[in-house]
């Protein structure tokens, strides 16, 4: 179980921050929705302790994430820049992390043969030589091979086509543990309908609400009585409402275009 | 040997780069030391075959620590890269902090000093072929010693301009900035004609050629112009080999302290800035 409280998160010292006091618990299938620029990203960092924390708190199992060191099955993660640690084979990187995790290796090739990346071309390339899309594959494959009880998938779609994409879908219903996944893809909600899901602007993180109950959900302008939930971007404030006028959340295909909404 | 122990050690010593520059290239300069600027040395005379010893282990001496600076490089840019990965890494998998320093020290230090040997290897192999003498060291422990002294200092001075780097966000001199295990070994290499007098015991590594000299001939150098000392024999400034010893251990303690204080430092930086 992830909880994350009062969180904030800037970059530098002067800067406005990125996240702005992020309260969220996450202890089975949830998806986080948000536009890109959102703080989706950050947000992951901040859990992974990768980015310092201003203010708040972040427990993984209990655990203040500032104190946690060398604890393998607490969390994974499929951020590229995290899972090249040495001028080696995207194989024999492969067998590192699942040495250092005592994740399953022979899951981390089944996902990776399963979409479409073979054992060869592992062993003759170096992770950052992949193609963009391979890369994606390749750290959720090792994020969810790692066997952590905690996996945070930073966009695990983006750039696999439809076929790789249905493939993946399969191993993330099918793994057992807490999953937090991240994506500005509003189709997502229709392939985990029953995954916990929250939204994320401008840093700001609103929900739970269930993904089947946001696929037939209309997005309206300001505040509303009963409203799935309301939230605020570009200056403005919207709420999504299962009923009535407004835009289906189904048709904006990516939540970056809920800044074109004119209403 | 762990698996990362391993891993380190194959991914540097199969790297291209590093093959090219710390090895081939070196290898290039053994060949004009011995072929080309040893022309005046010859095994006539008393002192032939013992001009020829001291000539082999100017060579391996110098052209080594060459290698070595030239391997920091590649270290310094890994520890640039692995700044990200290790975060995680430490936080989410066996390897602990501690664990870390260790095993990438030794295989950091590994690979310096297999650099060093092959360099050594290649001096000694020519020698033979050109003058017959075997010029083995008297002591080759001692030359051993020397050598991972040297490798370890390198090793920390590559940590520390690494994440000097980060801790002041200028990662984007790192291309710069990895040289200077390089600029200093090529400062060191410079005393083969110049005596900087007790300056040498103040620059870092500048006293590491005296030592394995010495520990592969027995004699005591000067404090520099090597070059001439070789063709004069005559030491106007003899090295102190204690303060020389202390000088090398005093610069890695110093290494090493300022790589934990910025160790420290550089978990307030985040990830984001660290884009080059």
């Amino acid at each position: 179980m992830i909880k994350i409280v009062d969180l904030y998160v800037r970059y530098a010292w002067k800067q406005e921050y990125v996240l702005r006091g992020v309260n969220a618990e996450f202890n089975y299938k949830h998806l986080l929705l948000g536009p890109n620029g959102s703080g989706k990203t950050t947000l992951f960092r901040a859990i992974a302790g990768l980015t310092p924390i201003v203010k708040g708190k972040v427990l993984i199992d209990g655990k203040d994430i500032n104190e946690i060191y060398g604890t393998k099955g607490l969390l994974a993660l499929n951020l590229s820049e995290v899972l090249s640690l040495l001028h080696i084979s995207a194989y024999d990187n492969l067998r590192l992390f699942m040495d250092l995790t005592d994740g399953d290796m022979d899951l981390a090739i089944e996902i990776l043969n399963d979409l479409g990346i073979e054992t060869q071309i592992l062993k003759r390339k170096k992770p950052w030589e992949l193609s963009a899309g391979q890369r994606k594959a390749y750290s959720t494959a090792l994020a969810l091979a790692s066997k952590a009880r905690n996996v945070l998938l930073d966009e695990p779609f983006e750039q696999l086509d439809p076929a790789r994409k249905s493939r993946l879908i399969k191993y993330l219903i099918r793994h057992d543990g807490t999953i937090v996944l991240n994506t500005h893809e509003t189709w997502i909600l229709t392939a985990f309908k029953d995954w916990s899901t929250y939204l994320m602007f401008e840093g700001i993180i609103y929900g739970p609400v269930t993904a089947s109950k946001l696929i037939n959900a209309n997005i309206v302008s300001g505040k509303v009585d009963n409203a799935l939930v309301s939230f605020r971007a570009g200056g403005k404030t919207y709420s999504i409402v299962e009923q009535g006028a407004g835009e289906p959340i189904s048709k904006l295909i990516t939540l970056d275009r809920i800044y074109e909404l004119s209403m | 040997m762990t698996l990362y122990l391993k891993l380190k050690v194959k991914g540097l010593l199969t790297d291209p780069e590093l093959i090219g520059w710390s090895i081939l290239f070196i290898e290039f300069w053994v060949f004009m030391w011995l072929f080309v600027f040893s022309s005046g040395v010859s095994t006539e005379g008393p002192y032939g075959e013992y001009v020829v010893k001291v000539n082999a282990t100017l060579a391996y001496s110098f052209l080594g620590l060459l290698s070595m600076s030239s391997a920091a490089i590649g270290l310094t840019y890994s520890v640039y890269y692995m700044s990200r990965p290790l975060r995680f890494i430490t936080k989410f998998t066996k390897m602990t902090p501690f664990k870390f320093i260790i095993e990438d020290f030794i295989g950091g230090l590994a690979v310096l000093v297999i650099n060093a040997f092959i360099i050594m290897a290649s001096v000694l192999g020519l020698t033979y072929l050109k003058w017959g003498v075997i010029a083995l060291p008297d002591n080759f422990l001692g030359v051993f010693a020397g050598l991972l002294l040297g490798g370890t200092a390198l090793y920390w001075l590559s940590y520390v301009v690494a994440l000097a780097l980060i801790v002041a966000r200028r990662t984007r001199g790192i291309s710069m900035a990895s040289s200077i295990p390089l600029i200093l070994g090529f400062a060191i290499y410079s005393q083969l004609w110049i005596d900087l007098g007790n300056a040498t015991y103040v620059v870092p590594l500048a006293t590491l050629p005296a030592i394995l000299l010495n520990q592969a001939t027995g004699s005591v150098p000067s404090t520099g112009s090597y070059l001439a000392w070789l063709i004069t024999r005559v030491a106007p400034n003899k090295i102190n080999l204690w303060l020389a010893l202390t000088s090398i251990l005093v610069w890695i303690a110093i290494f090493i302290s300022l790589s934990v204080v910025l160790i420290k430092k550089s978990r307030g930086v985040a990830l984001e800035e660290l884009r080059t």
